[in-house]
């Protein structure tokens, strides 16, 4: 009975080694190992850019500085940042030195429609800045500015200045 | 006063002129009043859980002492303060005791809530009445044993809480005053951007200096106007649009718990309000680097 058992277990467990080994290899498959501190990085300094361009939008929306880079441009360049922020999240980036909550992988879906979000009010604002309307182009960049902070607060850990 | 439509008309005015002049919106009647500062105080931000129903309470609340429960602010009478008076919110905000006598931990922010006007206090109540009643028991606070008795709360307070209504300082502006009002009595900031000593105190000459073990195990940053640490590089205007849009000076943006405060508290004050309460930081000693 107890051999019995034992033996019936048997295939379960081969399924599930095959089915892990199955998992690793498509992870693999995604991203070489010594390929992920540098995923990582390479993410930040895209963020790190977003982050720059909506710094430099503030200088001219916020604080109404009229040299330097023309907005139109400024907007596009983010525009080029942020197409599909969450291709920046390659399974297997998930440790090492990250801010990335877990979340970003546990809840794909949601996680792709914060990326969408942000693609959508980057048009937005690629748009309000064509027209010019400092009224218009603000609350465009505010809006931007909520999808940052909404993502940020779903899926990134808490961050120190 | 059905007759008199002229006459309601007239005190309506009268009166929305008198709170329109307190909070510096144009808010009507004592319930919208008290939404707005409602939003000031942040209430929501702690009393309602990440997938819970509004104001239900249970949001968890980690700290050096153990895991808070966040209560039942809804109007439901058995779960919720459904059941208090005027007199019973009065007295749980401004000195910490609840309608049966015993303490409240220091984890729900009396401290500040001592310094708030009487007036505010009631129309935060009369905003509180007219939400959803949800009938949500409580969960009890998971504590370390020594945390687990509410009596020395009273010495406690003996020793860190100074109770009293917010006094304006003459020799400011009226906008500092208001901004003092916001972050001391209302806001609370000092809360969670202040460390705190071996008994859960905030440390008074480090208030606002940051806390490494904040809530939630979150890092709190110093938000004195100290250069290195803190927001010294900031401006009023760059502040004031932080506190709208959660957008720091260098395009990055706030997450955690700021984020909440921002959506549900400073975002939804009027501009003048947030302007306020950047003046008011702004003026704060800053810390030194060595302080650390």
């Amino acid at each position: 009975m107890n051999q019995e058992r034992r033996t019936a277990r048997f295939p379960v467990l081969v399924g599930l080694l095959a089915c892990l080994g199955v998992m690793t290899a498509v992870s693999a498959e995604e991203l070489a190992f010594d390929q992920i501190e540098p995923a990582i990085k390479y993410r930040q300094n895209v963020m790190e850019a977003m982050g720059g361009l909506v710094g430099i939008s503030a200088g001219r929306l916020r604080d109404g500085l009229t040299f330097g880079p023309a907005l139109p441009e400024v907007a596009r360049a983010l525009q080029a940042m942020t197409r599909d922020a969450a291709a920046l999240f390659p399974e297997g980036t998930d440790f090492g030195e990250t801010e990335a909550k877990p979340d970003v992988w546990e809840r794909p879906e949601e996680f792709a429609r914060a990326s969408q979000t942000l693609r959508e009010r980057v048009d937005s604002y690629v748009a309000a800045t064509g027209q010019g309307d400092r009224v218009a182009m603000l609350k465009a960049f505010k809006a931007v500015g909520e999808a940052c902070k909404s993502c940020h607060k779903d899926f990134r850990k808490p961050h120190e200045h | 006063m059905r007759h008199w439509p002229g006459l309601r008309l007239a005190v309506g005015a009268l009166a929305s002129l008198a709170l329109g002049a307190s909070t510096g919106s144009r808010a009507d009647t004592a319930s919208e009043r008290g939404e707005h500062l409602f939003q000031a105080a942040l209430c929501g931000v702690c009393h309602t859980a990440e997938t819970g129903r509004y104001l239900a309470g249970g949001r968890p609340i980690e700290t050096p002492f153990g895991t808070f429960y966040t209560t039942n602010i809804t109007p439901d009478p058995q779960y919720g303060i459904g059941g208090w008076s005027d007199e019973d919110f009065v007295k749980a905000l401004t000195e910490g005791v609840s309608p049966g006598g015993s303490h409240y931990y220091p984890a729900f922010p009396y401290t500040a809530f001592t310094r708030l006007k009487r007036e505010d206090v009631l129309a935060i109540k009369a905003y509180l009445d007219g939400v959803e009643p949800v009938a949500q028991p409580n969960r009890e606070h998971d504590l370390v044993w020594y945390a687990g008795w509410r009596w020395p709360i009273s010495v406690w307070k003996w020793l860190y809480v100074e109770p009293g209504e917010f006094q304006p300082d003459p020799e400011r502006d009226a906008r500092w005053n208001r901004g003092a009002y916001l972050v001391e009595a209302l806001g609370h900031c000092a809360e969670c951007h202040s460390p705190r000593n071996l008994l859960g105190a905030v440390i008074p000459e480090r208030r606002y200096r940051g806390n490494p073990d904040g809530p939630d195990g979150e890092a709190i940053p110093d938000i004195t106007p100290n250069k290195e640490s803190g927001i010294g590089g900031w401006t009023e205007r760059m502040l004031t649009f932080y506190l709208e849009v959660g957008m720091t000076p260098d395009g990055d943006f706030a997450g955690g718990l700021m984020a909440s405060v921002i959506d549900q508290g400073t975002g939804n004050l009027s501009a003048e309000d947030r302007r306020a309460i950047a003046r008011y930081l702004l003026s704060l000693p800053s810390s030194e680097p060595s302080a650390e």
